[in-house]
């Protein structure tokens, strides 16, 4: 936690004109020097990773004209190929461009080098000052000629006006933001319909769209993200991998949104996904410290039925199912049960990953977790002293509590055994026994129950052998009560 | 400095380039959207680079998707599309003493994103005191350089308004930033600034005639 320094007055800050404090973090997003820019928008950012990552460059400042070409030369050649043109970019992205010529009637004289003057002849564009500024990275004056969507995809058509200023004239974009847009098609991955990976900082977009342009490079098509059906599973998988290689401070500031559209005529739709910054972390980190755990914790999230299909294709589960594990991150619900095999009695991941996540994605504060850990510990050193089925029986208690009262039950039986076993001290105080109960109620991932579920994962974790043992003497013990009972009836 | 609450049935404030099929919304409003609304309420074009500062906070109880039809302009046709919109909003407005006499008696009517989506002055507050400290930010847009992690989209500061159709004067990326609902999202978007102690929450105050 950050220090607070003395308070100051908002009037000061009004009458003294004071800058308005801002951290001076890695920003690179205007650089009025180069040819292109960051400018926030995912599909001209796509567009440029596209450059960079064809010229093997890391910032926009260091392209070269030279290094423009080139991927023009490259682009061209490959969206001059009926795989690409109807194939791909007229049927999911730029329906009937004209630039791309993806448009049907010019399959004749679509050439790469037709394409290739189209695309240079953007950035060639004479700027018009009587234009209206670019709308999309403010720097440039917006082409005459109307942009709708065969040319940047969702922008609108003329067909449907009525979302353009003055109801006619298309989208204001730049001829080189258009030209960036062109470029995107190379680095999108293409699922059942287009996604585009927008991070910041940039670099990591770079390293996100990296493997589209190896899978170009390798096949001339483009990338199908490992045939993944789901945008979510994809970037999760990705980010496990990326995972490994960041250290978890350079992700503080990072967030990424999934953009996952299609633009083709019969339809236009569009998801924006946000993944908020914790989950980023807490999955980078888990990738780092505990790859093992987070598969466990994965592995438990996936839709049985669909699972339950793919029974004899197991490779192709990740891939086509979807995942509560993820679902709950993206959505901010709480994933903490997942951390628990509750069946098996045991800990699907290690207490750093558990307490990773707790802190710095449920919000619970390293204090109160500490708390919670000690609590558990105690009730541990106290049933383990307790016989194999009465252990059992006690956790099983714990286990069951649905409701409030129940969960207060569990403590008061424990405090028993305490006393009955003759461990000197008490289980908790009366303050203690009422934190417990009531100081995680107000936020809703952080209630009662996520104190049951760590008190379980830390008793799970300390006693899981004899817990396990103690389960199968009652089963056992079940099974012979049902046959003697049987018997009876006989 | 007053604090204007306006509050809405539905809000919606569409990504400046995503109009073909879906119109999913911004978790916030962008900052042009917070000049239209000053525009309304005065009767006249307000310029925001003009502004000694503007704040603003929005937050909504969820988010729903609606079917509408659109009669195409300049010809006989229908069309369907898919709008996400924010059900029961609430927008705040932090703006210098002189605004009090425009949002008392409105100009025209104010609007959170659409026509449809008619917003009422629930409250005008004077004398808002913010202390500056460690705060969460939230319901607002705020600069990439102030590193707090969020959505980032190229945004329309202000338009120009002296043509027909207006024309954008300034764009920017920024960190849109939903409102934190929890705890935990208190924290994550906890930075160095303007604190509203009624609201509990910070204010970023952008100050765009520097």
């Amino acid at each position: 936690m950050r220090t607070i320094r003395k308070e100051k007055r908002l009037d000061k800050f009004l009458t003294k004109s004071e800058e308005q404090k801002t951290q001076s973090k890695d920003t690179d997003t205007t650089t009025t020097s180069s040819l292109f820019t960051w400018t926030g928008h995912p599909f001209t950012d796509a567009g440029l990773v596209a450059l960079l990552l064809l010229s093997g460059k890391k910032k926009p400042e260091e392209l070269s004209k030279e290094d423009i070409e080139n991927v023009v030369n490259f682009a061209s050649r490959l969206y001059a190929r009926k795989e690409w043109s109807s194939g791909y970019i007229h049927a999911m992205m730029l329906p009937n461009s004209g630039i791309l010529m993806a448009n049907p009637s010019m399959a004749k004289k679509r050439t790469p080098e037709a394409i290739k003057k189209n695309l240079l002849s953007l950035l060639n564009e004479k700027e018009d000052p009587r234009a209206p500024i670019c709308e999309i990275c403010g720097r440039r004056h917006a082409r005459i000629k109307p942009v709708y969507r065969s040319d940047f995809p969702l922008v609108g058509t003329g067909g449907v006006p009525n979302y353009f200023p003055s109801g006619k004239d298309g989208a204001n974009i730049c001829s080189h933001c258009l030209f960036l847009a062109q470029m995107m098609p190379l680095v999108a991955y293409r699922l059942s319909r287009v996604l585009i990976i927008h991070a910041y900082p940039y670099q990591l977009m770079l390293e996100f769209h990296k493997e589209a342009i190896e899978d170009i490079k390798k096949s001339e098509l483009a990338s199908t993200a490992r045939d993944f059906k789901r945008p979510e599973n994809f970037l999760f998988e990705k980010l496990t991998e990326i995972g490994t290689k960041f250290e978890i401070g350079k992700l503080e500031n990072a967030s990424i949104t999934l953009y996952y559209f299609v633009n083709n005529n019969q339809s236009q739709e569009m998801e924006v996904i946000y993944i908020p910054n914790p989950v980023l972390r807490f999955v980078a980190f888990a990738a780092r410290v505990d790859r093992a755990g987070w598969k466990k914790i994965v592995s438990m999230g996936w839709n049985k039925g669909c699972a339950k299909r793919l029974s004899k294709k197991p490779e192709e589960i990740p891939k086509s199912c979807s995942n509560d594990v993820y679902s709950k991150l993206l959505s901010g619900g709480s994933i903490l049960p997942y951390f628990i095999d509750f069946q098996n009695r045991k800990v699907n991941a290690s207490w750093r990953l558990l307490s990773f996540y707790c802190s710095e994605v449920l919000g619970l504060d390293r204090e109160a977790l500490e708390f919670i850990k000690g609590i558990a510990d105690r009730i541990v050193e106290t049933v383990e002293k307790l016989p194999d089925n009465k252990l059992s029986r006690r956790i099983r208690e714990l286990e069951r509590a649905e409701k409030l009262y129940q969960f207060e039950s569990f403590f008061i039986r424990v405090e028993k055994d305490r006393q009955e076993l003759g461990i000197p001290e008490a289980l908790m105080s009366f303050d203690d026994f009422a934190r417990i109960l009531t100081s995680y109620g107000e936020d809703l991932n952080v209630s009662w129950k996520t104190v049951k579920n760590l008190l379980l994962f830390r008793i799970y974790e300390k006693l899981h052998d004899r817990l396990m043992k103690a389960s199968a003497e009652e089963v056992e013990a079940e099974e012979n009560e049902e046959e003697f009972e049987e018997g009876g009836e006989e | 400095m007053i604090r204007v609450k306006l509050r809405a049935w539905t809000a919606s404030f569409r990504f400046p380039t995503f109009q073909s099929g879906y119109q999913p919304t911004l978790p916030v409003p962008p900052p042009s959207t917070i000049q239209g609304i000053l525009s309304a309420a005065k009767g006249e074009p307000v310029y925001l680079t003009q502004l000694p500062y503007v704040g603003y906070i929005f937050k909504s109880s969820g988010k729903g998707v609606d079917l509408e039809k659109i009669y195409a302009l300049g010809k006989v046709e229908t069309d369907i599309m898919k709008r996400e919109f924010h059900y029961n909003a609430e927008l705040y407005l932090y703006l210098p003493d002189e605004w009090k006499q425009y949002f008392k008696r409105p100009r025209y009517q104010l609007l959170l994103g659409r026509s449809s989506d008619l917003a009422i002055v629930e409250e005008i507050k004077e004398n808002i005191s913010l202390d500056e400290k460690e705060a969460p930010l939230g319901g607002t847009v705020v600069p990439i350089e102030l590193g707090v992690p969020g959505m980032v989209h190229a945004l329309v500061v202000e338009y120009d308004y002296s043509t027909v159709p207006r024309r954008a004067k300034l764009v920017k990326p920024f960190v849109v930033l939903p409102y934190p609902k929890t705890a935990a999202e208190k924290r994550r978007q906890t930075t160095r600034g303007f604190y509203d102690s009624e609201l509990g929450i910070g204010v970023y105050l952008h100050r765009w005639s520097r």
